[in-house]
């Protein structure tokens, strides 16, 4: 029998994965604009749900300290029901995961490269994915590793540059809650805890790899509140430089904020920065979903993830170009349908469910002891 | 096992955008699977085809090493249980 | 997916004397009696060697006994040679009835020898590896055993200045091919009984001595470990040079990046032996290899000890500069002018447009025509005799360089360009090191000419994941940066100065990030496959 080397994931890769992750597609799209100039508001407040989220998956994952969510489903309910469920699972992480890609195809085909297929753009960054997760989720975290300082250099860099070239007006974020507060609560619980923040139950496969599970709490309620901290920064960012009605309008507000940039007509166009900013959020954030996919992959078939790499990799390339018609149906999906259908049901539905199950079972297994 | 899972994630994934699709646009089943995968004559959409039948290939390709290197210990592990 | 097996194998046309030898070789081995009747004894030694031009067998006399002497000319040292053949022929030493057993043999040449290493044969086959090994073998008539006297001759050069990774300040000797020289320098600089050296012979039919050599109690004894299995573990025929060993021992050989660091210097050497690493020599070459070596080793180099620590911090970090522009600037080039010309500023921009009004060519094509020239230069300037060599850079730069622009073909702007990266790319201190730069440059500008910036990046960080997958004897390889170990900071970017660095390098011995291997097979499997 051959040892399987297990694949250790250190507390600040964790970090870094949380930070990205949780960047991801929200800082392509914009969140909570719902809440129209309240929306960093709603995002701080979501942020706080976000870390009650996180609290909550990690309280339950880590009584089981080695296993994944399928795993555990496992415990649960039998192998069989499990397959199921899992199947279900792996369809909506990878689901997701090329929604991602789509997100990022759609920002890139619009505002770089309008002369490229979209096709081409998500073939490429999935073949990315597909490498570094046939590699393994160390390397994958390494790389978040490795390239998240440069991320925080580059925000900052970003926020100096719009307050030093004056293309912003602090006034525009006047009124706070104008329409009252209702309009943030209401983002925050139905939007916010959905997307990006209810996304983290991929982490749900990642917490087994683990080494230093002791502080693990912490560092994931710091991932998630410094991912806020950005998410609150640039959405304060866009509605100062842009102004409520333009971030409703524009379909990638960052970028748009980020072209307001000018100084002294040497710094221009620093889109690059930002799509640096952005590609790696959706790269780890696409990796991600696909790696919880794979795992899900592995536990039903009982080989190692790194065989399915490459092929899921290509499917999800595939369905990121079938997912939708164009960018407005896409848009359409992602808010009308898939977090009702999916966010809201696989999200905090089943695991609650679940959780029940494993509070009844634990307290079976010990009364029976 | 590669590319079992290769074409059940295939049509799960399909028969899900297929779903979204009857809710958003009110189309029947068979109307929404057309509708994703009707392509016009362009050239990205057959990049994103090709890439798809690349990943096929792959894993047939896996599964093929897959049962070799499953042969291979099969034999060996038998010729240690002789000795 | 079996991990590749490097095994490769010498080509013996004659097979049937192979399996005569082996059979002789067995009997030899079930008497275990040297049959030391002259005449069959030099025929088979004459056979054997194939009455190579330098195979000596000379007859004497000596106590009244027949003596046969064999040895290689070529390899044995000529005076110390006629000594001892004059020391034992000498009819002065030794009474009449002499020599009669072989414990009087062994006290004769105890007496005669006393310094010199001399050996009891047992057999044929020692013989030969005997008189191969630089020895001179004596066989006498009514013994059933034979003496080698080691006396292997010399040949080296003199210790020189190191041809590369020289520098301003600091010790000026280098490796050179002899491996004793080699360890002797390495010795003087670290005057401690914990410098262990361990021999091994490597090459079933070159039988090269390799040594591997580290401090007892700081090197890592996992990897100690692995390191010896991974020697053990090599079968070729024949090992000239440590670039052999460094592909044979390599955790992966599928990469451009090495994952050994090799130097010729021993004060490199000896100070990443008291680091905790552990150095690998082998005869015949002045380049060692140092072993496990990660990421940031390619950007140490031994002066940046030496000079002060704001002169070492700073030219380190140029150093990581100069990699960054050396893999980027063409690619950058290629990208912002074909897709991104928002990215510059007007100004500039319209500047390098006004250059580029007579280029026939897109920027691409520009930029793989004048890399690939300079690649062809360099070579042709390095292999080239020492004194044309300058003129063919003359020739490349000037003439090329500058005619080429004038003539319209190229922008001058891309010589700007290629020089750059060129100079950028002389900066890396390790040659095999800057090979990665070199060979990715290209992949980048490819990718960028189809994708742009996108590309650019995209390759980027395929990269660092390639890199981050990497392992050096288990260690990771951008060990102190990914997986971050805040230790070891103080000698990465900057070199701290010397009062910090209280403590040797934790990533060469932190047990949790290293796969440390025990019963694994070596190269480890990566692909979940198994090694058959």
């Amino acid at each position: 029998m051959m040892k399987v080397n297990k694949e250790n994931i250190s507390l600040s890769q964790l970090l870094t994965l949380l930070i990205n992750f949780l960047l991801g597609s929200a800082i392509v799209v914009g969140i909570g604009s719902n809440a129209k100039n309240d929306a960093w508001l709603a995002i701080a407040l979501g942020g706080l749900i976000g870390i009650g989220i996180i609290s909550a998956y990690h309280f339950f994952i880590l009584r089981f300290p080695d296993k994944n969510i399928f795993q555990v489903f496992e415990f649960c309910i039998g192998r069989k029901v499990t397959i199921v469920i899992t199947f279900i699972y792996i369809v909506y992480f990878l689901y997701i995961s090329a929604r991602v890609t789509r997100d990022f195809g759609e920002l890139m085909v619009t505002a770089i490269l309008p002369n490229t297929p979209i096709e081409v753009m998500s073939i490429s960054l999935c073949l990315l994915m597909g490498y570094i997760l046939y590699l393994g989720i160390e390397v994958l975290a390494r790389t978040s590793e490795i390239f998240t300082p440069y991320l925080f250099v580059f925000f900052i860099l970003l926020t100096i540059f719009l307050f030093a070239s004056g293309s912003t007006e602090v006034n525009q974020i006047q009124p706070i809650l104008g329409e009252g507060i209702m309009p943030v609560i209401k983002t925050a619980f139905l939007d916010l805890s959905l997307f990006p923040f209810g996304e983290v139950i991929a982490f749900s496969v990642i917490y087994a790899s683990l080494t230093n599970k002791k502080y693990s709490l912490r560092v994931s309620i710091i991932g998630v509140g410094v991912a806020t901290i950005l998410l609150v920064v640039s959405s304060f960012l866009m509605i100062v430089t842009l102004g409520v009605d333009s971030v409703q309008r524009s379909n990638f507000p960052l970028l748009s904020t980020a072209r307001a940039v000018s100084i002294g007509e040497f710094l221009e166009r620093i889109d690059a920065i930002v799509v640096f900013i952005i590609m790696l959020g959706v790269f780890i954030k696409g990796s991600l979903f696909m790696y919880a996919g794979l795992k899900g992959l592995e536990f039903i078939f009982k080989l190692s993830y790194r065989y399915f790499a490459l092929p899921v990799s290509m499917i999800i390339s595939l369905f990121s170009v079938l997912v939708s018609v164009d960018f407005a149906d896409h848009i359409q999906e992602g808010i009308k349908v898939v977090p009702y259908y999916l966010h809201l049901p696989l999200q905090h539905i089943v695991p609650f469910i679940l959780f029940l199950l494993v509070l009844w079972r634990q307290q079976k297994g010990k009364s029976e002891n | 096992m590669v590319t079992l899972s290769y074409f059940l994630l295939l049509i799960f994934l399909s028969i899900l955008l297929a779903l979204f699709d009857i809710k958003l646009f009110e189309l029947t089943f068979f109307e929404a699977i057309v509708k994703i995968y009707y392509s016009e004559i362009a050239v990205g959409r057959y990049f994103s085809f090709a890439g798809a039948f690349l990943g096929l290939i792959w894993s047939v390709v896996v599964d093929v090493r897959i049962y070799r290197s499953n042969k291979k210990d099969i034999k060996v592990s038998g010729f240690n249980d002789e000795s | 997916m079996a991990p590749i097996k490097p095994i490769r194998r010498l080509k013996r046309p004659i097979k049937i004397e192979e399996i005569v030898a082996k059979n002789e070789q067995q009997m030899e081995e079930n008497k275990e009696i040297l049959d030391t009747s002259f005449t069959h004894l030099r025929s088979e030694v004459e056979n054997a060697f194939g009455n190579s031009a330098d195979l000596r067998v000379l007859e004497g006399r000596t106590a009244d006994k027949d003596v046969l002497i064999f040895y290689l000319e070529s390899m044995v040292n000529a005076k110390s040679l006629n000594e001892t053949t004059a020391k034992f022929l000498s009819p002065s030493h030794v009474f009449s009835d002499n020599l009669n057993t072989v414990n009087e043999l062994t006290s004769y040449c105890k007496e005669i020898f006393g310094g010199a290493s001399y050996q009891l044969i047992n057999n044929t086959d020692e013989i030969f590896s005997a008189i191969i090994n630089g020895s001179l073998v004596i066989a006498m008539n009514h013994l059933d055993k034979a003496i080698s006297v080691n006396m292997l001759t010399d040949e080296k050069r003199s210790v020189t200045e190191p041809s590369s990774q020289t520098v301003v300040r600091g010790p000026k000797d280098g490796f050179i091919e002899s491996i004793s020289t080699n360890v002797s320098l390495i010795r003087r600089r670290i005057r401690n009984q914990n410098l262990h050296f361990e021999r091994y012979t490597i090459g079933e039919a070159t039988q090269t001595p390799v040594y591997i050599g580290f401090v007892k109690g700081i090197a890592n004894e996992a990897i100690l470990e692995e390191v010896r299995n991974r020697i053990k573990k090599i079968k070729v025929s024949a090992i000239f040079e440590s670039g052999n060993i460094e592909e044979l021992i390599a955790d992966k050989s599928f990469t451009l990046f090495p994952l050994a660091l090799n130097t010729e210097r021993p004060d490199t050497v000896a100070g990443n032996l008291m680091e905790g690493k552990i150095v690998i020599l082998i005869d015949g070459t002045p380049f060692a290899l140092l072993v496990p070596a990660v990421f940031v080793n390619f950007f140490e180099m031994a002066e940046d000890y030496y000079s002060s620590f704001f002169l070492g911090s700073f030219i380190r970090i140029i150093r990581y500069l100069s990699f960054m522009i050396a893999l980027l600037t063409p690619s950058l080039y290629v990208g912002i002018l074909t897709y991104h010309h928002e990215l510059l500023p007007t100004t500039l921009l319209l500047s390098v447009i006004a250059q580029r009004e007579g280029v026939p060519f897109p920027a691409v094509v520009e930029v793989l025509i004048m890399e690939i020239t300079f690649e062809i230069l360099r070579e042709a300037g390095v292999r080239m005799p020492r004194v044309i060599g300058q003129m063919v850079s003359i020739v490349g730069a000037l003439v090329i360089g500058q005619a080429a622009a004038e003539a319209g073909i190229i922008s001058n702007i891309m010589i700007i360009i290629v020089s750059i990266t060129a100079i950028a790319n002389f900066v890396s201190p390790v040659y095999s090191f800057a090979a990665a730069s070199r060979l990715l440059r290209f992949m980048l500008i490819i990718f960028s000419a189809s994708l742009g910036l996108y590309g650019v990046l995209l390759i980027l960080v395929a990269m660092v994941a390639h890199l981050s997958s990497l392992r050096s004897f288990g260690v990771p390889y951008l060990a102190p940066i990914a997986p971050f170990i805040i230790e070891d900071q103080k000698d990465v970017f900057v070199r701290a100065p010397f009062w910090k660095m209280e403590k040797r390098p934790k990533y060469l011995r932190d047990e949790s990030e290293q796969k440390v291997f025990t019963s694994q097979p070596s190269p480890p499997p990566m692909k979940g496959g198994n090694s058959g």
